[in-house]
């Protein structure tokens, strides 16, 4: 019954699929307007989004460079630590860059292609996000460091408060940006893992009944030995 | 000047087949803005990979496989307006649907919207009367897998479109 039905919808699309989208046809003109667009390509939008962080950074270094030099001798210390970790954060996130596969292959089979991508999102994007975090905290203690030298002239002596209150600062900063970045990175990972899990879910159901014939197996064979050789003993036993 | 002959028989071919972008478009694109992106993100990809094609395959299979594979591995990000999305689907649907008047069409398009990702693939793929070995090439699974996955999907697509009628 449902195969008459199906055939049924088969001839109808053969006839009519096409001319379903006759309002939606374009010219020659129009589809090449479409060539002029940028890519939303996985690996483009990465690329892209890792240079504004590599810029935001150096505009950082930039600004705690200068502030050092406004700074009396003892107290540039912090703007050098934070220069230092700007320095390794944006050198990080240069080889990131370079590490950035091309293209995918995207006339590659289904299955192949979504492992690749699968594989670039858990390795390169996951480490992105955890060093591209840095930014936040790096911009609020630049900040920080500004509002002190232009108010106070200078680094003034932190109170407890003062620690806890930039303390807390920073690491909400850090945990806000991983952390919404994080959700989004999973939130497509899943898309993609599902899409993944729905083509290897036979292919896991022919292991599995594979694995089940070998110990089905080697337990008639296992048998077959116990039975022998307890055949062997008790024809020994009679005999002796 | 290369370039531009390569472009100029690139858009012919992409126009006279534009129908398998704009029914893959239709299956995996929830909004209209959302099929427009994914117009445009395949009518790239097939652009980036036409100087690899080198008429091993029919140009239509080529251009399936290029057009699901994009439609399948682009991700959505998480919208927190969800509800404001699904009003805006229900009305374009409904404008859609008017303008046309093949009811078995628009029966079988709203069955195959229900199936996974991949089921709606191998699906039309089927639709278009590609051999079980053009699919399993497409998905990257054996033929062995695509006839027991057909069966599967086939009788789920046949209860759904009971249920839709």
């Amino acid at each position: 019954m449902n195969e008459i039905k199906l055939d049924k919808y088969k001839n109808a699309w053969k006839m009519k699929s096409d001319s379903f989208f006759r309002n939606n046809k374009l010219s020659d003109s129009g589809i090449k307007n479409f060539l002029n667009g940028k890519s939303r390509d996985i690996s483009k939008l990465y690329k892209r989004g890792l240079i504004v962080s590599i810029t935001f950074i150096s505009f950082i270094a930039i600004s705690l460079i200068s502030l050092s030099l406004l700074f009396s001798f003892k107290q540039y210390i912090l703007p050098l630590v934070l220069l230092g970790i700007s320095i390794i954060s944006v050198i990080f996130q240069v080889r990131l860059l370079h590490r950035i596969p091309k293209y995918f292959l995207v006339e590659d089979n289904l299955k192949h292609l979504l492992e690749e991508k699968i594989y670039f999102y858990k390795t390169h994007y996951k480490k992105s996000i955890l060093i591209g975090g840095i930014s936040a905290p790096l911009f609020f203690l630049t900040g920080m460091l500004f509002y002190f030298f232009f108010v106070y002239g200078k680094v003034r002596i932190f109170a407890l408060d003062d620690y806890l209150v930039f303390g807390v600062g920073v690491v909400l900063s850090y945990f806000i940006t991983v952390v919404s970045q994080m959700w989004q990175f999973n939130y497509q990972l899943k898309q993609l893992q599902n899409c993944l899990d729905e083509l290897n879910d036979e292919i896991i159901n022919n292991l599995s009944i594979k694995k089940h014939k070998i110990n089905k197996m080697r337990l008639v064979i296992m048998s077959i030995l116990a039975l022998i050789i307890g055949i062997l003993l008790f024809l020994y036993i009679i005999w002796r | 000047m290369q370039d531009k002959k390569l472009q100029e028989k690139f858009l012919k071919l992409i126009t006279v087949n534009q129908n398998i972008i704009h029914k893959i478009c239709y299956l995996y694109g929830k909004t209209l803005e959302e099929r427009e992106d994914l117009y445009q993100e395949i009518i790239l990809q097939l652009w980036k990979s036409y100087p690899r094609f080198k008429n091993r395959s029919c140009f239509s299979t080529w251009m399936y496989r290029v057009a699901l594979n994009t439609a399948l591995t682009k991700t959505r990000k998480p919208s927190l307006f969800a509800d404001v999305e699904i009003r805006s689907i229900i009305e374009e649907e409904v404008n859609e649907f008017q303008q046309n008047n093949n009811e078995d069409i628009q029966i079988l398009y709203k069955a195959i919207g229900m199936l996974k990702e991949v089921e709606k693939a191998i699906i039309l793929l089927w639709l278009e009367e590609k051999s079980y070995d053009e699919i399993a090439d497409t998905i990257g699974i054996s033929v062995k897998n695509v006839s027991v996955k057909l069966v599967r999907i086939k009788s789920k697509l046949a209860n759904l479109i009971e249920k839709i009628q």
